[in-house]
């Protein structure tokens, strides 16, 4: 299950969709919030702190004996304190992505489904993924190669489709604030980009990894670009109230309405979202799978994918009582968990293990 | 979530787990790490049936970042 | 089953008693004697029916004028001479004789000589080569196979007069004995696929095999799966497409259907004809074929979904006539769905076996009788039969039945997720589909290449039908008189073995 060879550009493909899935929907409201007119800026300096993860994966990747980061861990902190930090690491997984998917599942429940018990949306989207987790990540690969065109047309052709509606004007003027609030948007936005540490899990399955680098930084252009594209037709659509819906792109699509046919394209992106989360989780899914496998060197990966898969049904639940909290949670405390998870720590693991690997240079060129 | 809604999830679970029949020949320590994971879900199960307020990762997390909260705020 | 090795007897008498204990109550065997010459006796083995008899009596009556002299050598010896060049193989046990004469060969027996001749004289009442049923074309050969082996393979050497095109015989099945060929280009097809095939025939244990069907069953990766991972067609021609593709033929005694390996999604939706016609109109129909199968697929859940959930999506104008139309079914819109697309499915296997003057009075039936009366009645709603009519329309549309069953099978399913989750429904159903088919293979080629995983070399057959004279990977020629490139084998020798 573990041992499917994909090529690079499928995983910028699939990092490319991961990144993006829930960014276009909830960011704009969040960084109309803190960055006000400038919003639409802070996707192009968050792309900074892309290029430095997708930088950072790979040096780890590097570092790693067996290209595995768990061993990395392991012979950093020993074997098991490096495999308890291995397990706060899939631990930290875990609380993102359950958060993650109960967002999602508010969002489709919310919107579309008023009825339907929340764990039914959860319960067949975990059952999909760990199907797909299961047929290895060639599957997950492929399906993604699959969807993400389909996806990013349809989120182009929303985006299109408004432009008759777009008031450049509410960009005006331009950083009437000042940089301060402008950075503190781009935190928000470095928060998700940071999510393309989790590469670091599958770059072993890469089949050309010289490509690796290139591909990346393909990724982190598109990524910016797509949501530069969001923002700014979010913004020019309906200026500074931006902040104050939930889900700006929904409602844009609201004010989607050609010669009284296409009229309410919600459904549309609802499609979009529940593709795109279904690639977001899955990859989640198979990484803290992959995570569990190797630090206690499992024989049969498959047998943990439904035990994996039902504690994340109930983490979900757990992680927020409900709604209310994790949205307040995602608002704030969330970029620095998450920046502190997936920048900092991996930052202390590449420092530490650059720094040991000099001191045992030093010790062989000195015998 | 309402306790039959997670019998109903166990039930499927289970009956999974059941018929999948990857679970023949399983060595020692895939099933310690197999029975860790759905003892966790049970207690969670459990715990959530109980209190549905439990204490949750979440708010940990936000007290513990706290001081970093204001970094986040809309500054007006 | 005839694994033993009975040698015959030099007697005459001696071996028919041995053959009239082996063949007991097998009526349409003839043993037939007759003199050879003035000194020797002789005796031909056969089954009626399955030799030329007429011929088998020429030969009688010339072995009959032969003359032998007595000097040092005996008779025997000297019929031995004169039998050389004659006979086609000398067989030396009991079991060989079956094994001819079950093909149709005539065995003659000599007394005095411990070993038999055999005759090729086979034939037998066959089928004509005609247009194939199921898959006509307007241009193109109309030649099929037929039940024949003799004919099929023959059809398929005319085409590629190469020795290069193998043939490689097996038979399979413990009492039929059935002849399967394994065909294939050397040089084009890879060698680990050819092997691949060869092993999984070879591991076939069975009692018979009567259709090219068995043997699919038995060889394919996921036998769970809706999908076909091998293409049965009964052309000549798109088999030969095939080899020249680099793939495998697999052929089988008396059916006309042959299995070709590997194949993806995207060679299954397409039609030989396809590349006989004009290249531009060949692009439009495939991008009809395409829209087709889609359409075949999601739009009954489509309809059930948006009729149920998602009224808002649904222009208001026709959203107004549906509604009307809809006004006194009793039935929700999945029941109504449901009830229709059985119905159908039922007519459809119903017409299969029909005999031909009830046809056209079926046809009849189906489309006025159900149709209008159910709606008349108010037990369907008109736009909901114009729902299956385009359905079952696009399930034709694909040019190959197995490809067209898979989607008629999996509208069900979701069908039921439409009507339940409504778009969420169909979209889990899609996903499902999706990871199912990434996740197949047909003989180790990913089912969905070349798109995902992306071969982009390869795309200009799936998004279009290349013209003849654009060779891949090279500048555009405008020659028009450029023959078809050979395409090299490379989609399929990425072969490798399945990750599990």
């Amino acid at each position: 299950m573990l041992n499917g060879k994909i090529s690079s550009v499928q995983l910028a493909v699939i990092m490319f969709q991961f990144v993006l899935s829930s960014t276009v929907l909830l960011m704009p409201s969040i960084t109309t919030r803190l960055s006000e007119k400038d919003m639409w800026l802070t996707p192009l300096l968050g792309m900074g702190l892309g290029f430095l993860v997708v930088w950072l994966a790979y040096k780890l990747f590097k570092l790693s004996p067996e290209g595995s980061i768990v061993r990395l861990m392991e012979s950093l902190f020993g074997t098991f304190l490096g495999k308890i930090v291995s397990i706060l690491f899939i631990l930290f997984q875990f609380h993102i992505v359950a958060i993650s998917t109960r967002d999602y599942a508010e969002f489709i429940e919310s919107n579309f489904f008023l009825e339907t018990p929340i764990v039914v949306i959860i319960g067949t989207m975990l059952i999909l993924c760990g199907w797909a987790v299961r047929r290895g990540f060639e599957v997950i690969a492929r399906t993604g190669q699959i969807f993400v065109p389909i996806i990013t047309l349809f989120t182009v052709l929303i985006l299109i489709l408004l432009i008759p509606e777009l008031n450049p004007l509410h960009l005006l003027p331009f950083m009437e604030r000042g940089a301060g609030p402008l950075l503190q948007g781009s935190l928000v936005v470095d928060g998700w980009f940071s999510q393309l540490l989790l590469a670091v899990y599958i770059f072993p399955l890469v089949r050309d990894q010289d490509n690796i680098r290139k591909w990346g930084f393909w990724c982190v252009i598109g990524i910016t670009f797509v949501m530069l594209a969001s923002n700014l037709a979010v913004f020019m659509l309906v200026g500074e109230s931006a902040g104050y819906y939930t889900y700006p792109v929904l409602m844009a699509a609201r004010y989607i309405a050609y010669a009284e046919f296409f009229e309410h394209l919600e459904a549309i992106v609802m499609m979009v979202w529940v593709l795109g989360e279904y690639i977001k989780i899955s990859v989640y899914y198979y990484v803290i799978t992959r995570g569990i496998s190797d630090t206690f060197r499992l024989k049969k990966p498959e047998v943990i994918v439904m035990p994996v898969g039902l504690l994340l049904l109930f983490v979900c639940f757990w992680v927020g009582p409900d709604f209310q909290t994790v949205s307040s949670f995602i608002a704030n405390t969330g970029t620095s968990y998450i920046l502190i998870g997936f920048v900092l720590f991996p930052l202390l693991l590449c420092i530490l293990a650059v720094i040991r690997g000099w001191f045992k240079g030093l010790g062989t060129s000195t015998k | 979530m309402s306790i039959p809604l997670m019998m109903l999830v166990w039930l499927f679970a289970l009956g999974f787990g059941y018929t999948s029949g990857s679970w023949r020949g399983l060595q020692k320590r895939d099933a310690w790490i197999v029975c860790t994971l759905l003892l966790l879900s049970l207690a969670l199960t459990v715990g959530i049936a109980i209190n549905p307020q439990l204490p949750n990762p979440t708010e940990w997390v936000e007290q513990a970042l706290s001081p970093l909260k204001p970094l986040l705020e809309p500054v007006n | 089953m005839n694994d033993h090795n009975t040698p015959l007897a030099s007697r005459i008498e001696e071996t028919q008693e041995m053959l009239e204990r082996f063949l007991n109550d097998c009526s349409d065997a003839s043993m037939y004697h007759f003199r050879i010459g003035e000194q020797l006796s002789g005796m031909f083995v056969f089954f009626s029916g399955l030799t030329h008899e007429d011929r088998m009596d020429e030969l009688r009556q010339e072995m009959a004028g032969w003359r032998f002299h007595p000097d040092n050598t005996t008779f025997q010896q000297q019929f031995q001479y004169k039998i050389t060049g004659l006979c086609s193989e000398e067989i030396s046990t009991l079991e060989e004789i079956i094994d001819h004469i079950t093909t149709g060969s005539v065995i003659l027996l000599v007394d005095g000589i411990d070993r038999g001749y055999a005759f090729s004289l086979a034939e037998w009442r066959k089928r004509a080569i005609e247009d194939p049923a199921a898959e006509s074309v307007i241009r193109g050969p109309r030649e099929g196979f037929t039940e024949s082996m003799i004919d099929n393979r023959a059809m398929l050497r005319r085409r590629l007069r190469s020795q290069k095109l193998k043939m490689k015989g097996i038979e399979v099945g413990r009492i039929t004995q059935s002849h399967i060929t394994i065909a294939y280009i050397e040089g084009l097809a890879a060698p680990e696929l050819v092997r691949e095939v060869e092993d999984r025939i070879a591991m076939i244990d069975i009692d018979g095999v009567l259709e090219s069907g068995t043997i699919e069953e038995y060889i394919e990766d996921q036998p769970y799966s809706p999908f076909p991972q091998l293409l049965s067609t009964e052309r000549p021609d798109a088999a030969a497409a095939g080899l020249l593709e680099g793939r495998v033929v697999i052929l089988t005694d008396n059916t006309p259907m042959a299995l070709i390996a590997p194949v993806s999604l995207f060679s299954l939706l397409q039609s030989p004809e396809d590349y006989y016609e004009r290249f531009l109109i060949a692009t439009a129909i495939r991008w009809l074929r395409y829209s087709f199968f889609f359409i075949a697929l999601l739009v009954p859940s489509g309809y059930v979904a948006l009729l149920t959930y998602h009224h808002e999506m649904i222009p208001s104008a026709l959203l107004l006539s549906i509604a009307k139309s809809r006004e006194a079914i009793p039935f929700p819109a999945l029941m109504e769905a449901f009830m229709m697309e059985t119905m159908f499915e039922a007519l459809r296997e119903a017409g299969v076996r029909l005999p031909k003057q009830v046809g056209a009075a079926v046809s009849i039936v189906g489309a006025l009788v159900i149709g209008q009366a159910a709606t008349s009645a108010g037990l369907v709603s008109s736009p909901m039969v114009m729902v299956v009519a385009i359905t079952g329309i696009a399930s034709f549309l694909l040019p190959h039945y197995s490809v067209g069953i898979s989607i008629r099978l999996l509208r069900f399913p979701m069908m039921f997720l439409a009507g339940i989750f409504g778009l969420l429904g169909l979209l889990m159903g899609i996903i499902g589909i999706t990871i199912h088919l990434c996740s197949l293979r047909s003989f180790g080629l990913p089912y969905l290449s070349p798109m995902a995983p992306m071969m982009v070399g390869e795309w200009t057959d799936v998004i279009m039908r290349p013209p003849a004279w654009l060779p891949r990977k090279r500048p555009r020629l405008t020659n028009s008189g450029g023959g078809l490139r050979n395409k090299s084998g490379m989609h399929v020798s990425k072969l490798h073995r399945k990750q599990e």
